[in-house]
């Protein structure tokens, strides 16, 4: 057996859009990742955006964390708002002289600032970059495409994520698809019954690409099928009042219940008592964390067939896919698994089942660690 | 060649910290960024040194052949003069009194040339942190800062 205290300490330099108590699934996922790697000798400290006009460093769950301006210092169009923040983070890449650079996603502020830096170094440290989002060939992003095709290795959160990656920077090199993991519920789901009360379920921010919109039209739909069904919708947003506008029109506003933000541990309470999660999605999703919860939760799942969706609901094993904007596929297929108690069941047991083995913490976190180990040459 | 160049004030920013220089097109949101030579290539031009004035110093400065230097220089300005960074001044435009670069340690001479982030408003529609705030998105946060 391996002491993995007996290994030098390899330092991991993470860079994310944002850190905890920002919550997001790259966030989730990466505290997870320093978590579970500190044990084995290997050390975390984060650089991010501080979301606000200042920068500072604080420890998040015993994880140094660096924030910087980043992405308003670009935004602000001077000059000198960048090079300061430049050369702040240089201060910090030069003190924590990090084994590894870690970009997760190669889409966010700042790859600017560490673009610029590992361009500098004298020894550039092996780079690493996880990529969560589908990107649009469209959009030329001269630095994400190389910063993609020269990374040591190149990990995507679904197969179309990362073939999205490669195919997007023409790269060559090692690429690796790791489902994102997820930690397990408090308490390990019984097998579900069919909740009585028909109950659907959106999650996330309330914005136009979510599809929200498209969940309460079928709502309308469904109970125009005469199907007593209600949706609940978690999450913040600046779109709310055109969603709850939206119910109002369609005289469904008592069965649609916006219940606001909430923490992960009490959103996944709700989901396992809901009779279905709706992903309608409009936005390409690299992943689907929320479906991978639902999973968990033993809640089958209808989403948009697209981005990396596909690949975390089972057509017609955990869940349904639907074309997007199909509002009548949706309201269909909704009325459709909600009359067929068997079948309901036996999606949710598939899901509940599968969960643990496809969306497992652990073994998300010991391939990341093997990546480490074969670009330090086994130190980590 | 007598030819200053005029940096426009209200379509470009620009500023240097030590060894790195960053100018900004605020029009098309392009970032341009170079360190070493490309650096002080820029902090002379831009004080109004011509290009003769330019190469001069900095064959002195990185103690090289002045007419590579010019050579170099005029490729990379030429470049700059395409995307609209530079322009030809226009009238009497004055050189700086002195024209002075920063104390800075310096390796040898290279042929200045900016690396180009041509797409940096692209980059940060991708980037989710300017629509959220601390109740996250889409939980709100249970951790309080340690």
């Amino acid at each position: 057996m391996l002491d993995h205290s007996q290994l030098p300490r390899v330092k991991v330099l993470a860079v994310t859009p944002l850190y905890l108590p920002f919550l997001g699934g790259i966030e989730v996922f990466v505290d997870a990742l320093a978590q579970k790697l500190s044990p084995l000798s290997i050390d975390t400290v984060v650089i991010t955006d501080s979301g606000k006009n200042e920068s500072y460093s604080d420890v998040v769950r015993g994880t140094a964390v660096h924030r910087f301006p980043m992405s308003r210092a670009i935004m602000s169009r001077n000059a000198k708002e960048p090079l300061t923040v430049l050369q702040s983070v240089g201060k910090v890449l030069a003190d924590v002289k990090p084994d590894i650079v870690h970009l997760h996603s190669a889409t966010q502020a700042g790859v600017f600032f560490m673009d610029r830096l590992i361009q500098r170094m004298p020894r550039r440290p092996p780079l690493v970059i996880t990529q969560h989002a589908m990107l649009a060939e469209a959009d030329e992003l001269a630095v994400t495409r190389r910063l993609l095709k020269e990374a040591d290795i190149v990990t995507g959160v679904s197969a179309a994520v990362l073939d999205c990656a490669v195919g997007y920077s023409g790269r060559s090199g090692r690429s690796e698809m790791i489902f994102n993991g997820i930690s397990a519920p408090e308490q390990p789901q019984a097998p579900r019954t069919m909740p009585k009360r028909h109950n659907l379920l959106c999650v996330g921010r309330m914005q136009h690409e979510k599809g929200f919109d498209l969940a309460i039209e079928a709502l309308a739909l469904v109970r125009s099928k005469g199907v007593d069904a209600d949706l609940s919708l978690i999450g913040g947003g600046d779109e709310q009042p055109l969603f709850d506008r939206l119910a109002r029109k369609l005289a469904i506003s008592e069965h649609v219940h916006f219940l606001g933000p909430m923490t992960n541990a009490n959103a996944r309470k709700v989901m396992a008592e809901t009779s279905i999660l709706l992903m309608p999605s409009r936005l390409r999703e690299g992943f689907g964390l929320v479906a991978a919860e639902a999973a968990f939760a033993g809640t089958p799942c209808i989403a948009s067939r697209t981005g990396g969706l596909p690949e975390v609901v089972q057509e017609g094993e955990t869940g349904y896919l639907i074309e997007e904007e199909d509002v009548e596929a949706l309201a269909d297929t909704i009325v459709s698994l909600l009359g067929d108690e068997p079948r309901w069941y036996r999606l949710s047991e598939n899901a509940r089942q599968r969960a643990p083995a496809r969306f497992d913490l652990d073994r998300c976190i010991a391939r990341y660690a093997e990546l480490y180990q074969s670009l330090t040459g086994g130190s980590a | 060649m007598t030819t200053r160049f005029a940096v426009d004030p209200s379509n470009i920013s620009h500023e240097r910290l030590q060894d790195e220089v960053i100018i900004i097109n605020v029009g098309s949101g392009a970032y341009f960024s170079g360190t070493g030579p490309t650096a002080d290539m820029w902090t002379l031009v831009s004080q109004g040194a011509t290009l003769d004035e330019a190469a001069g110093v900095l064959a002195r400065t990185y103690s090289a052949d002045e007419a590579t230097v010019r050579q170099d220089l005029g490729g990379c300005v030429e470049h700059l003069l395409a995307l609209g960074i530079l322009s030809p001044a226009e009238g009497t435009v004055q050189a700086a009194a002195v024209l002075a670069l920063p104390d800075l340690p310096r390796g040898e001479w290279a042929a200045p040339k900016f690396e180009e982030y041509s797409d940096m408003w692209d980059l940060l529609k991708y980037d989710p942190i300017h629509d959220v705030n601390e109740t996250g998105w889409p939980y709100a946060a249970p951790i309080v800062r340690e």
